[in-house]
């Protein structure tokens, strides 16, 4: 029960749009960890305790290669994995890379721990013991080395997250900068001390904070140096066009999850995905909106992604402070009740979307039904406004990027409906987070990977979010989450949560339009892909056999 | 502008068609917000990706925006990118290339080579150079646009200066103190009208290509605004289970490149007076066709051609009308007259080589070969072929009358293949020999030349050369002494007479040059407007001319520099209208009484001569005794 | 012959560096900091000016141009702004793509519309030649890239022959290069062929109007070997000068038709430079396009003079 409850509750964390990934690269606001959260509260820490972890310790290595042939001999790996991703690789460097990038990553790399259908497992680390809320000690795995030759010991963990830790700049600071240190306590054991609690800590080892890189590496950007079963063949890599990785052949430590002797990653924009997908060049690739007729036509299977993702009106100019109507809470309200969600899903999303008007969807925990008052109704809305003094509506700019511009598009032409004189403006791909965040700009559409609701709070709804330049007035909700974080119950938590997040919605500080269940199409070639909340785009390599 | 262009009637239907495209487009353009049923960039989400159907004409887009009035949008925005790509295409490139057109010099060299590398790098390439340094849309883009193709405009306008500066120098306009503006205004501006229209066409229909590919790369028109480009990228989304959506805009950019292109053309072809109609040029020579009364030819012993009642005709004009003539063998038979007197057409018609529009009918067009009588009137083709190789042919521009790549050999060769049955080694022997025969010096090394390398005197006698490789019984000659220097004409004349005597040929002469004639022909046919007026043997013709237009063409001799036509009297023609009755020369003719308006004369015999004036006999014309003589 | 090829490939240097100079010029006018291209918003101003001072922005023009095109002379086309990659490097990764395109799409033009024009012009003034001649005006006017739109939908991905995304690198295997870039080649030289083809037919029928056809004629050539051996030639000399200009055009379309392909060429490159404010890339871009359209430029050159003997410097 524990278990479900704590899989429900982690399967919100990074379901990332191949289209947002692909709008905002590097430096927009959807690489900060998503599970970074310091959870004061967290009852239940991570399930993968001692006990557990020695349990799995004999089968270890199977990882989710269940299928995998328990023959004496290695199998040799064979074959070549082809993937497309509509996001290039910008650096090598596991510190500086953004969530988008992480697939481009896991082959060299691998991580400390893995998700599983069953929860974390241990991968790299063969044990975990949690010491106490904010101490966990890792015991490493014998026998691995990186592909310099370099051995994988407590001292190259250390020496890897004490880099990461100096690096201010990197994407996932907040996770790093929870560390208050990282020891050896012995030549096989590290020891994490945290500044603050979370109870998300040992899921993010599964992802880009969970790798390790040599401590001999010296050009991570380019020359990736990872205990993963693969290195990046840098004679055959293009850089923007593919990358290329080829096994290791120097004693891999887990030969039974490396079961393709090459990975070719291409850069294929969502279109040419798909047709790359229907004409066979491409063996698996992140789905996309386009009819799911056109993927079973062509004999592909499709895997959904555990949790959806979001598409919505993200306010800034809550107070009316650079344009005055939208100060007026009714105002918003009426603009939320003039969003037609299915008229959106149909539209943007082929119709493959949820169309919720709250937050969460009613099978996530933390669903409430206060929202469902701003169902789509334009007379409504209509009258809302003129009440509200704004009969005639007034002219409001949107600001977006390429990749969002059918939302955005979208959403122009449903205020229009509303009697709203609505314009866009097209900025460069990769420039909409600093515009937001540059405190000119009253609102913008945009689309986002799940995150579990206290690091949704903190990054877009509550006070000082990334997104709240200009200081707004956000009301009570700072008390609500207040509550939500005090609880002392995964059901208070969870109602805590579903009241900040009804809040934040009836006083118009987010706008639903859609929620998503992206996940992943592949060839009938391809076994044994399997996609967990943290690779929820892209499945890991490891695994992996192709027929 | 439009009117007098769309107007004109060779137009086929196709260019009026695209003339009523450019028009529909230009006014949907213009009026389009009008026009336009919805709002383009608001959509019905009730409605999304409908085929065509009664509310929507051409159906809806992945928003649901109405098709058909996104592509009026569009069709504003195309036609903007055009407009301002012209434009600028013009206001930069002209001034440039007029200026260092005048200029000259080094100055000129220097914008050209700037030109040039402008012109170097592809307009979509600069396109995006610009785009990149000023921020993308479709103003920018289009300036690079015009940008680019303004380097072929100022090319075109710099030539055009050139050219007029050259002439201006010639006529010494600029002696007598025209200014540079008025130059520009008088004589450039409204020669640079017709060119930059047809190039305007072009960069027109390239920056509607360019606008929709940059529209399609996401650096053009920004959203939601239509562009055909950018619906087509919405189109390429859906493309799969959709595939109508990217026919409208497709169609559009398709339809409207179309009509601006075959305007393009038939604007072009206005200008350059290319031969639309008759495509095939020289290649497809009119067969002569058989008209009038049928009377057995007389044969006479040695008579090699015979022409009875030959008439050229041109959709407008009358070339030439029942011309009759025989020449024998070793005769010379000269044509004299003045440009457009029909003289050429006459040979031409001999030699099987005129190309329509002409119609030639004749009685009688017969040569006497070895193998028998041959007729050239109603034949086929092959029959043409075969005619042709009896007649060797000796054209008036020698230096554009061989094939520029091939050398003298080459082409002697190709001609002495035709004549047949040689061996290789024969025809290299027999091409030294004819070479040798027309009195070039250096057979093997002129054999080796190609045209550009050898003089238009010698390039005439490889004209004769290849005249005779067929060893013809009749050789034509058309003005062959007209594009040469004073000097080499003599050579010529003197060349012609000697292969003439040596070979025993008929030789029919055409020249304006009464002097010229003199020298060569036993007999002489002068020809005015298309008539033979007066027939004689030269001898006699000189000396007491039965026609009064004879006589004013040996009273022109002494004046008559060689090489310089006559021209017709510019008092006379441009005062006098063609005479619907009577005698042609009439309206010029000193001695013009009253009978002569009345009827068209007949030829007749006066005196020996055949003369087409109705008062010979009454008229005491002077003639010259002496010699008129040849050259300096 | 060879100094003939000296001199031209001599007069192509200076038009190469106007053209770069002119891209350097332009790429003056933009406001964008390589410094925050390259460092991101959140540097402090030392690092930026450090930056600067680095790759040299700071210095006046000519003095940046003269040592940009220092190093473009050795094939250094300088560091990409955006990351730490060589502009050279990424270029010659894409280069392949780009060139293969536009030279199938000049063979499809050439090819297509040389035969074409000719089988139009040997037929001037016949019912074929009316024919041809209408479905090049409207080939003519067919935008690359939604033939290539149409290709894809059409082609490749119902027929399992063509790649709808994938370029073969001609390295790798001749062949699957050969299929990668014939759908693309295809949609990219249809209009080109057909303007190819129209340029062919007038050039054609305006040799057919040259006294030296009528004495070829007068001669007793047979009409076979005047249309193709007199005429043909003639009428390839003005076809193949525009076809150096077409060249440029081709790779112009290039770029588009990568896109629809997603295909991994130079037209990606730039895009994504242009997105990033990375104008090095731009610029050897540009650069590199002067460079290629010179040397075809050059190698038709040289046809020219095989074909037209006059033009030979003696």
């Amino acid at each position: 029960m524990l278990l479900k409850r704590k899989l429900l509750r982690l399967l919100s964390v990074l379901f990332a749009f191949a289209l947002v990934a692909a709008a905002c690269g590097g430096d927009s606001d959807d690489d900060s960890s998503s599970g970074s959260s310091d959870s004061a509260t967290a009852a239940a820490t991570a399930d993968s305790s001692e006990d557990e972890a020695e349990e799995e310790e004999e089968d270890a290595p199977a990882e989710d290669t269940t299928e995998a042939t328990a023959e004496d001999a290695a199998p040799v790996p064979t074959g070549t994995l082809r993937m497309a991703f509509s996001t290039d690789v910008q650096t090598y460097d596991p510190v500086m890379t953004g969530v988008a990038q992480t697939p481009y990553l896991q082959p060299v790399y691998d991580t400390l721990l893995i998700w599983t259908s069953d929860g974390v497992k241990p991968r790299q680390a063969e044990a975990v013991r949690i010491i106490d809320a904010s101490t966990y000690e890792l015991d490493i795995r014998a026998g691995i080395t990186f592909s310099d030759g370099a051995t994988f010991d407590a001292a190259a963990v250390v020496a890897s997250y004490e880099r990461a830790m100096a690096n201010e700049a990197s994407p996932q600071t907040p996770f790093y900068s929870n560390i208050a240190s990282i020891t050896a306590t012995s030549d096989m054991t590290v020891r994490f001390e945290l500044v603050n609690p979370t109870t998300v800590f040992l899921e993010d080892l599964t992802w880009l904070p969970g790798m390790v890189t040599s401590p001999n590496a010296t050009d991570l950007d380019t020359v990736p140096v990872g205990a993963g079963g693969w290195v990046l063949d840098t004679d055959s890599t293009r850089a923007g066009v593919q990358q290329d990785f080829v096994a290791r052949t120097d004693g891999y430590w887990d030969p039974d999850s490396v079961l393709v002797e090459r990975i070719e990653m291409r850069l294929l924009q969502e279109e040419a995905s798909v047709n790359a997908m229907l004409n066979g060049e491409i063996d698996l690739s992140g789905r996309v909106d386009t009819a799911v007729s056109d993927y079973e036509d062509a004999g592909l299977t499709l895997i959904n992604s555990p949790g959806p993702s979001l598409c919505y009106v993200q306010m800034i100019d809550l107070d009316g402070v650079l344009l005055e109507p939208l100060g007026n809470v009714q105002v918003r309200r009426a603009m939320m009740l003039a969003l037609d969600r299915e008229g959106y899903n149909q539209a943007v999303l082929n119709g493959l979307g949820e169309t919720n008007p709250g937050w969460f969807l009613p099978s996530e925990p933390w669903y409430d039904p206060g929202p469902e008052k701003y169902a789509f109704d334009l007379p409504k809305a209509k009258q809302m406004l003129a009440d509200a003094g704004y009969p005639d509506g007034f002219s409001i700019l949107i600001e977006t990027i390429p990749p969002l511009a059918t939302s955005a598009e979208a959403v122009q032409q449903m205020w229009t409906a509303l009697g709203l004189d609505v314009s866009l403006n097209m900025g460069e791909p990769g420039t909409l987070g600093k515009t937001l965040r540059s405190g000119t700009t009253e609102l913008t559409p945009t689309c986002n990977i799940g995150h579990p609701p206290e690091t949704f709070y903190k990054q877009r709804v509550g006070p000082g979010n990334m997104f709240d330049p200009l200081e707004a007035d956000r009301g009570e909700i700072a008390d609500l989450a207040e509550v939500a974080m005090m609880a002392t119950s995964i059901e208070g938590q969870n109602a805590g949560w579903a009241a900040v997040f009804a809040y934040a919605v009836d006083n118009g500080f987010v706008m639903p339009l859609a929620q998503r269940i992206g996940g992943v199409a592949h060839s009938p070639a391809v076994e044994g892909a399997v996609i967990t909340p943290t690779n929820a785009d892209y499945p890991r390599p490891y695994g992996i056999r192709i027929r | 502008m439009k009117r007098r262009l769309a107007g004109t009637e060779g137009d086929s239907t196709f260019v009026k068609v695209a003339w009523g495209l450019i028009i529909l487009l230009g006014g949907v353009a213009v009026f389009g917000p009008t026009l336009s049923p919805y709002d383009p960039n608001i959509g019905d989400f009730q409605k999304l990706l409908q085929g065509p159907n009664g509310d929507h004409w051409l159906g809806t887009d992945n928003l649901g925006r109405d098709t058909l009035s996104r592509l009026i949008a569009g069709t504003r925005v195309a036609a903007l990118a055009g407009l301002e790509a012209t434009a600028i295409a013009i206001a930069v490139g002209v001034p440039i290339g007029i200026t260092v057109g005048f200029v000259g010099g080094t100055i000129d060299r220097l914008v050209m080579r700037v030109v040039d590398a402008v012109a170097a790098i592809p307009a979509l390439v600069l396109a995006i150079a610009i785009i990149a340094a000023i921020g993308s849309g479709l103003g920018q883009a289009m300036l690079a646009v015009g940008l680019a193709f303004s380097a072929s405009v100022a090319r075109l306008a710099r030539g055009l200066a050139l050219a007029e500066r050259e002439r201006l120098y010639v006529d010494g306009a600029r002696v007598v103190g025209l200014s540079r503006p008025n130059l520009l205004g008088r004589h450039i501006l409204p020669n640079i009208g017709g060119p930059l229209v047809v190039i305007a066409t072009t960069v027109f229909a390239a920056a509607i290509v360019i606008e929709a590919g940059l529209s399609f790369l996401g650096l053009g028109v920004p959203i939601p605004d239509a562009s055909w480009g950018s619906m087509l990228t919405d189109a390429q989304r859906v493309h799969r289970n959709h595939p109508w959506q990217s026919v409208p805009p497709g169609i559009a950019i398709f339809i409207s490149v179309l009509a601006i292109n075959v305007v393009g053309d038939s604007l072009l072809r206005r200008r350059r007076g290319e031969s639309f109609d008759h495509p095939a040029g020289h290649l497809e020579p009119v067969i002569v066709r058989k008209q009038g009364e049928h009377t057995e030819p007389v044969r006479e012993p040695g008579r090699v051609l015979t022409v009875r009642s030959l008439s050229v005709s041109y959709p407008e004009t009358t070339a030439v009308l029942d011309a009759n003539f025989h020449v024998d063998q070793g005769e010379v038979v000269a044509l004299v007259g003045e440009s457009g007197s029909g003289k050429t057409s006459v040979v031409m018609a001999i030699a099987g080589l005129l190309t329509p529009p002409a119609d030639v009918g004749a009685a009688e067009l017969s040569l006497n070969t070895p193998a028998g009588d041959l007729s050239l009137l109603d034949v086929s083709r092959r029959e043409q072929y075969g005619w042709r190789r009896n007649i060797g042919v000796v054209f008036q521009e020698p230096a554009a009358s061989l094939n520029p790549l091939q050398t003298v050999g080459r082409q002697m060769t190709n001609a002495l293949k035709r004549a047949g049955g040689l061996s290789r080694r024969e025809i290299s022997e027999r091409t030294i020999e004819l070479l040798n025969a027309v009195g070039l010096p250096h057979p093997q090394e002129v054999a080796r030349l190609r045209p550009d390398q050898i003089s238009g005197g010698m390039a005439q006698r490889v004209v004769i050369a290849q005249a005779l490789a067929s060893e013809p019984r009749l050789l034509v000659a058309d003005e062959p002494t007209t594009a040469l220097d004073v000097t080499i004409q003599a050579e010529t004349i003197a060349l012609l007479k000697q292969l003439g005597e040596e070979r025993g040929l008929a030789v029919v002469l055409v020249t304006h040059d009464l002097g010229v004639a003199a020298q060569l022909s036993d007999r002489t046919l002068v020809m005015y407007q298309g008539r033979v007026v007066e027939a004689a043997l030269m001898a006699d013709l000189v000396a007491s001319p039965q026609h009064p237009y004879t006589a004013e063409l040996l009273e022109s001799v002494p004046r008559n520099v060689p090489g310089v036509r006559i021209e017709p009297r510019i008092d006379h023609l441009t005062t006098l209208e063609v005479p619907t009755a009577g005698c042609l020369y009439a309206p010029r003719c000193p001695h013009a009484a009253d009978v002569c308006r009345q009827d068209e004369p007949p030829l007749r015999e006066v005196n020996g001569h055949l003369t087409a004036c109705v008062r010979a006999d009454d008229l005491d014309l002077a003639g010259i005794t002496r010699n008129p003589g040849v050259g300096p | 012959m060879t100094r003939t090829i000296l001199i031209r490939i001599a007069s192509l240097i200076p038009l190469v560096i106007l053209a770069s100079f002119v891209t350097f010029w332009l790429l003056q006018l933009t406001e964008t900091d390589p410094a925050v291209v390259r460092l991101g918003d959140d540097a402090t101003e030392e690092a930026y000016e450090l930056y600067r001072e680095e790759i040299g922005v700071n210095d006046p023009f000519l003095v940046q141009y003269g040592s940009w095109l220092a190093n473009a002379a050795t094939g250094d086309l300088g560091e990409s702004w955006h990351g730490p990659d060589q502009v050279s490097e990424l270029i010659s990764e894409r280069l392949s793509v780009t060139i293969s395109l536009a030279l199938g799409g000049l063979f499809v033009a050439v090819a297509i519309g040389m035969v074409a024009g000719v089988a139009a012009g040997v037929r001037a003034g016949r019912p074929a030649d009316g024919m041809i001649t209408a479905v090049a005006s409207s080939g003519q006017a067919l935008p690359n890239f939604w033939v290539g739109i149409l290709l894809v939908a059409f082609v490749a991905i119902p027929y399992d022959v063509f790649p709808a995304t994938l370029y073969t690198g001609p390295t790798e295997s001749v062949w699957n290069w050969l299929l990668s870039i014939t759908l693309p080649s295809i949609a990219l030289g249809t209009s080109a062929a057909a303007a190819i083809a129209r340029q062919t037919r007038a050039a054609f029928v305006r040799v057919l109007h040259e006294p030296y056809i009528r004495t070829a004629l007068a001669v007793g050539l047979s009409r076979r070997s005047i249309l193709y051996r007199t005429a043909l030639r003639n009428a390839c000399i003005p076809v193949v000068t525009s076809a150096a200009t077409l060249f440029g055009t081709l790779l112009g379309g290039a770029i588009v038709v990568e896109a629809v392909f997603a295909y991994p060429g130079l037209g990606n490159l730039v895009l994504v430079g242009i997105q990033n404010g990375d104008l090095p890339i731009v610029l050897g871009f540009v650069f590199v396009a002067a460079v290629a359209v010179a040397l075809v430029q050059l190698v038709l050159d040289i046809t020219y003079t095989i074909i037209d003997p006059r033009t030979r410097v003696s």
